[in-house]
């Protein structure tokens, strides 16, 4: 296999955008990350792009053509990748897998989602197809109320108190504030999150992630051409990857509170980076929920099984932390646009490695991980990236 | 109709386009005597009742998709 380095990338803000198509978001994020290779357009060979449900919030199947032929690309060969929330991630992971093997030598990821303009029930249709349809949804599940029903297990198997859930909303909110692309730059408090409008208990609208349109983008190649690009910046190799799977109803996980998924695909990642957990400097952690963020940075490897909300209290996840965790804001508070997600963690562990995170950039960057999951952690990947 | 016991529960106060009117509504994960779990809602409950894992609920039915539907007793 090659080694495969992110020599662009490029996004929009996120946020509610009722007067942006897919197009325009598009075509703002994939010039921005072909600018920033500054490979011309017709070295890109092929096209991956995560996307979840534009087939059903905007009427708009077949959106690797369109982003073709919105960026001007040619006929190259494109493919959308769905896999729920985990689209983004798993995008990335393909348009890597086509560089390490040979297959290709640049590659265009990208990631984008339209999702504000409909009604909220609307979209809690669209996002609660990620879930089983007959055995779920059809139930009356929503989203939400699958992840709450996770947190409810949780704070009863660990003993832990509601207040931590509170605290990782709080500090994603935090976080944000020193991303100007972030969607929501709103202080709140724990009373606040904890008093919020009633979702699905025992969350509020604080544990959820936002509603979000908005797109991102990364160029990829072989480190060798990297190299030879004369970047007047740090390469960013990918030293690990992972994707793993799980079943799709909840009913039949076989813990709610380990994501099996999650520690499979970490388990790949870092053992292709020859790294452990520990030499992780910092992470974008799928936090679509408060609790998904504790499960996940103890499924990683963070923290041990029923420390990781104590892990937020202690402050060892904060930016001037031990080990920050969603530096960018995360889903929580930079947003959620599903199918661009996972690219949305790439950018910030890129950005942060190259050292241009401004605000919010983090002293010690070398080695950095994005975590992406779809479902309730039924789809997983984890990328490695590291500063050369 | 057999029992089985919540292993976890929420009550939905935001709901799919499908659901809409019919919040709040409890929906839980109950496991059975077999061990085995299943998604289901509690049909009986109505605001203010209180819900706890651990609890035993009956089988009461099942919706058009044949999934079974439980309550409280």
């Amino acid at each position: 296999m090659r080694e495969v380095a992110v020599v662009g990338i490029g996004e929009t803000k996120f946020g509610s955008f009722p007067d942006r198509s897919l197009r325009d978001l598009v075509s703002e994020a994939g010039n921005k990350a072909i600018i920033d290779s500054g490979l011309p357009k017709e070295k890109i060979q092929a096209l991956y792009l995560g996307n979840f449900n534009s087939s059903y919030l905007c009427g708009q199947s077949h959106m690797g053509a369109l982003v073709s032929e919105e960026l001007n690309l040619g006929n190259i060969p494109t493919l959308r990748v769905e896999n729920a929330c985990a689209s983004g991630g798993l995008a990335f992971r393909m348009g890597m897998m086509m560089v390490a093997t040979g297959v290709y030598d640049y590659v265009l990821v990208g990631g984008v989602e339209k999702m504000t303009h409909r009604e909220t029930e609307v979209v809690t249709s669209a996002l609660a197809s990620a879930a089983d349809s007959e055995f779920e949804t059809a139930l009356g599940a929503t989203f939400p109320s699958l992840f709450a029903m996770i947190a409810n297990r949780y704070m009863y198997e660990y003993k832990s108190p509601r207040e931590h859930l509170a605290m990782v909303a709080v500090q994603n909110h935090d976080n944000a504030l020193l991303n100007p692309d972030a969607q929501m730059h709103k202080k709140i408090t724990v009373e606040k999150a904890l008093t919020g409008l009633p979702v699905a208990s025992p969350f509020t609208l604080y544990d959820c992630s936002l509603i979000t349109d908005g797109a991102v983008f990364v160029v990829i190649t072989t480190s060798e051409i990297a190299k030879s690009l004369n970047q007047k910046r740090p390469l960013v190799e990918v030293v690990g990857s992972g994707h793993a799977g799980d079943s799709i109803q909840l009913a039949l996980k076989k813990s709610l509170t380990t994501f099996s998924a999650t520690v499979d695909a970490a388990k790949q990642a870092y053992d292709m980076a020859k790294l452990r957990p520990e030499d992780i400097n910092f992470a974008e952690v799928h936090d679509c929920f408060t609790i998904t963020q504790i499960i996940n940075t103890e499924d990683l490897g963070f923290f041990e099984k029923g420390l990781g909300g104590k892990a937020v209290e202690q402050g060892l996840t904060s930016i001037e932390g031990k080990l920050p965790i969603n530096p960018s804001g995360g889903l929580k508070a930079k947003g959620h646009p599903i199918g661009a997600t996972g690219l949305s963690q790439i950018f910030e562990v890129t950005l942060q490695l190259r050292g241009e995170a401004g605000e919010r950039q983090l002293k010690n960057a070398e080695i950095g991980l994005a975590h992406n999951i779809g479902g309730t952690a039924a789809s997983c990947s984890v990328h490695i990236l590291r500063r050369r | 109709m057999s029992d089985a016991i919540i292993y976890t529960y929420s009550v939905i106060d935001v709901p799919t386009a499908e659901f809409v009117g019919k919040t709040p509504y409890a929906v839980a994960l109950v496991e059975r005597e077999d061990g085995s779990r299943v998604l289901t809602r509690i049909l009986n409950y109505t605001t203010g009742t209180k819900l706890e894992i651990g609890m035993r609920v009956l089988e009461c039915g099942q919706d058009e998709k044949g999934n079974s539907l439980y309550s409280l007793p």
